[in-house]
């Protein structure tokens, strides 16, 4: 069902957690909602599961307010950190806890929901007989069973490691699709949110400032905050000036081109939230141009012999087999991480000329 | 591969576990209202009692120097043996859990047993062989009768420790003594706070040891005529002085999460003594159950040999067997059923209420047994006859007396079980009392157990309270006891303390137990 939050506020004491948070996840979506550690992205989710009270706003899921009801009666169902599962129950129990007992159809439901989760048969181990990534896997199952109008998942794959979270969250978002359920994702994870969701809202100090495919936000960040955020960047201060239509953006590499930014009033995705934004900055838009910073993506660098484009020294190579980091410190002093192909030819000590592809994130201020 | 399912508490999570502004639900506020209602009453009665006598005689009893010195009494005592107790109590957890002493599950089941051995029979025995007696002889039976408050909680602590934090300090090049303190202090200051209050309420041990406190001065006063008001202006200023001591705990408490999240850590690294250490732990762990268990156990089987002339009335023990452990296990399901709204909201909601809640239960408890009993009867007398020497009054005494034990074990048990399982409860369509049916309570159900095994244990040898409040003819192995040793006869008194014993070793031994099991 869709989710609609919008307005959302929340205190602590003096602490204003969330400050006017709205978010929209459509019917069979999986949002991700991305933020730091204390952005207010658990609370946010709190209150959409019905655990905290908000100050002010509105909660609806599938056209039904349900910021005033208790938890058990939102169709809400909730992924908590690490599980969570009952440690009491069995597999087949845990799943089936949210479903009517005594109803004819509820072993079935149980089995169906195993599937899902690609755990049919696991019904008689107890949660400390499966494996951390099958856990959060049957938490998802105990999840979906009743069939929620809405999932969250908080953070659900921050216990498990490194090598077994991709597949989990394959897996996971695997089940969620063939559920069709909607669900929404907290995650501080970049990566995570990136590559999961099929929407991605950035949150940060109380609010969700952008909201738009993985894509969009990547290529399209509303701010320098969510430029580096949302992927790596390097930042270095440059002025816009703009001459016979064209704009360039003029920084230490050179006279780039800014990319043409949608401009935020005109894309119902993108959320200004009160600070300085690209506001002035967009396409040729504005004429006079000014200072601010660009934001450049690890993969825009090109590094060339000597010579061309800005001199640097190479102070270490990451080879990661597909592709490779290069860590370049410009003759300026600015330390660049650029990303090449995996067979790079430079060494550290060996000096290369870097110069930057395609358009570049222009930010005034 | 087996992953442990919740491990360490991360920080965004730290808020869930007591939010402040959350409502108590009915369905606890009424019954946890209620026992705290119960475990006032007898407050409430002392208090009636003592305005009754007016205001002149209430200053006059508190004005005289004898009140001071017996508050400086009693205090002294209490504080010295609940130093002792931690002391003790601590050692020996951490030498049974954590040290690779031999035979160290023995010693485990051998800490649990003093709870067994009544401070009465334990002060006689003490008496009859070497005279010590004062002080330091209250000092001596006490500490050895009741460091197990705080050995017990403490090792249970110990045991569900994550042994990651010790790791941290190690690696962080600290000892791994001040992490591990820092962790038992909730466990050993409830243990301490246990401790205080049985000291301040104890009558019989100090009596036979000849010490005079508050308690055997109230049982004077009452005993001494119709004016009941010293006694009970004594009572008064006792609980006051005890009602301190829970605020102070209350206070050392603090706002530091202990919540460990879900299963306890299988296996805990063990600390290597060796040589003179281990010898020197040995003794002590030897030692002090020699103390405690055999010091008490060797008088009464001398006893036995030495009495068997005295004969012995089978029927009348049998009689006294059945009557004990029917009345201690009543008090001990009533007193478990009271104290389970009370734990839970002790360890799920913060706020006044919940703090008045939790706290009134304390009160009851250190009040002592004999002015307890008689604020029941006087009350029963006045309000409610048809129990007035019946033993549903006596039970209600038991719930009253051992509330903070139980209500203590259900607070530890319901905080180890983790606040989130209750919210997935929640959002699978549970209302609040349900998801606490469903899960908390079958995952706290060890620890409420092993709660109500202790009130079992304290209620089979309750002697002041059942003296006066078993229904007429009713004779319990501790009054029985208590009537034979009172008229010197010894080995009368053996067979009733022997049996006494070996009942009340069967819960503490199974406590011992468990406490162990997870070690191996």
């Amino acid at each position: 069902m869709k989710l609609t939050v919008t307005d959302v506020r929340k205190s602590f004491g003096a602490t204003e957690v969330l400050r006017g948070a709205s978010l929209t996840v459509g019917e069979g979506d999986l949002a991700a909602v991305l933020g730091p550690s204390g952005c207010g992205k658990t609370t946010l989710l709190r209150i959409v599961a019905g655990f905290e009270r908000p100050d002010a706003g509105s909660v609806r899921i599938g056209g039904r307010e349900v910021a005033g009801l208790p938890p058990e009666k939102r169709g809400v169902g909730i992924v908590p950190q690490e599980g969570a599962l009952f440690p009491h129950l069995s597999v087949a129990r845990n799943v089936g806890f949210g479903l009517p007992r005594g109803s004819a159809r509820r072993a079935g439901r149980i089995e169906e929901c195993l599937e899902l989760v690609g755990l049919a048969g696991y019904g008689d181990r107890m949660p400390h007989e499966i494996s951390g990534g099958q856990q959060q896997r049957v938490a998802l199952a105990r999840a979906l069973a009743p069939r929620p109008g809405v999932v969250l998942l908080d953070e659900p794959f921050n216990a498990l490691d490194r090598s077994l979270r991709v597949s989990v969250r394959d897996e996971v978002r695997a089940a969620l699709k063939r559920a069709g359920a909607t669900a929404v994702l907290v995650t501080h994870d970049q990566e995570e949110a990136l590559s999961m969701a099929d929407a991605v809202a950035v949150m940060r100090e109380g609010g969700i400032v952008q909201e738009g495919t993985p894509v969009s936000i990547y290529e399209d960040p509303r701010d320098l905050g969510v430029a580096t955020f949302v992927g790596e960047a390097v930042v270095l201060s440059a002025v816009l000036s703009a001459s016979r239509g064209r704009d360039t953006v003029s920084c230490e590499l050179g006279d780039l081109v800014p990319r043409r930014q949608t401009a935020p009033a005109a894309n119902g995705s993108n959320r200004s939230n009160g600070s300085s934004g690209t506001a002035g900055v967009n396409g040729a838009g504005d004429a006079n141009g000014g200072t601010g910073s660009v934001a450049l993506r690890p993969e825009q660098f090109v590094l060339r012999a000597p010579g061309e484009g800005a001199g640097g020294l190479v102070e270490r190579v990451e080879f990661f087999g597909h592709d490779a980091a290069v860590t370049v410190t410009l003759e300026s002093g600015i330390v660049i991480r650029a990303r090449t192909r995996g067979d790079v030819p430079h060494r550290p000590g060996d000096r290369v000329g870097v110069t930057v592809e395609g358009p570049v994130l222009f930010f005034a201020g | 591969m087996a992953v442990r399912p919740i491990q360490a508490e991360p920080a965004g999570r730290r808020r869930t576990a007591g939010t402040t502004g959350r409502r108590i639900p009915a369905g606890l506020l009424v019954p946890a209202g209620l026992t705290a209602a119960l475990a006032l009453l007898p407050v409430g009665y002392l208090a009636v009692r003592a305005a009754e006598g007016g205001g002149d005689a209430v200053a006059r009893v508190l004005l005289r120097g004898r009140t001071l010195e017996l508050a400086g009494r009693s205090l002294g005592l209490a504080a010295v043996v609940t130093a002792l107790c931690v002391a003790v109590g601590i050692s020996l957890a951490w030498l049974v859990v954590r040290s690779d002493l031999p035979g160290r599950r023995f010693f485990g089941v051998l800490a649990a047993l003093p709870l067994a051995v009544p401070s009465y029979v334990a002060a006689y025995t003490w008496v009859a062989a070497t005279g010590i007696e004062g002080f330091a002889g209250s000092v001596l039976v006490l500490t050895l009768c009741s460091y197990p408050y705080v050995y017990l909680p403490v090792a249970a602590a110990l045991r569900r420790m994550d042994p990651a934090v010790e790791e941290v300090a190690l690696s962080l090049g600290r000892g791994r003594s001040g992490v591990v303190l820092r962790q038992l202090r909730p466990s050993a200051a409830a243990g301490a706070l246990l401790v205080a209050m049985y000291v301040l309420a104890e009558f019989g041990a100090v009596a036979i040891m000849r010490f005079d406190v508050f308690t055997t001065q109230i049982y004077t006063s009452y005993r001494a005529g119709f004016n009941r008001t010293p006694a009970a202006v004594l009572g008064l200023l006792l609980v006051a002085i005890t009602l301190v001591i829970v605020v102070a705990e209350f206070r050392t408490r603090g706002r530091t999460g202990y919540a460990t999240r879900g299963a306890p850590a299988r296996r805990l690294p063990v600390v290597r003594t060796g040589g003179a250490a281990r010898a020197g732990a040995l003794a002590w762990c030897a030692g002090l159950a020699a103390l405690a268990v055999g010091f008490p156990l060797a008088s009464i089987c001398y006893w036995l040999a030495d009495g068997s002339s005295a004969g012995m009335d089978a029927a009348r023990l049998i009689e006294a067997v059945a009557a004990t452990l029917g009345v201690a296990a009543a008090g001990a399901v009533l007193t478990t059923a009271l104290a389970v709204p009370v734990g839970i909201v002790a360890a799920r909601y913060r706020g006044r209420t919940a703090t008045f809640l939790e706290q009134s239960t304390y009160v009851g408890h250190s009040l002592p047994g004999i002015v307890m009993a008689l604020s029941l009867v006087f009350f029963a007398v006045r309000y409610v006859p048809a129990i007035y020497q019946r033993w549903p009054l006596l039970v209600i005494a038991y719930a009253v007396l051992f509330m903070p034990a139980a209500v203590g074990a259900v607070r530890a048990s319901v905080l180890q079980s983790p606040p989130v399982l209750e919210e997935a409860a929640r959002s699978l369509g549970r209302g609040p009392l349900r998801a606490v049916a469903e899960v908390t309570l079958p995952l706290a159900l060890p620890g409420v157990l092993a709660g109500a095994a202790l009130v079992f244990l304290t209620a089979m040898k309750e002697l002041p309270a059942t003296l006066l409040l078993r229904p007429t003819g009713m004779d319990t192995l501790a009054t029985r006891l208590w009537t034979e040793t009172g008229s010197g006869a010894y080995g009368a008194a053996a067979p009733y303390a022997a049996l006494l014993i070996l009942l009340a070793a069967v819960p503490g031994f199974v406590l011992g137990r468990r406490s162990l099991e997870e070690t191996s």
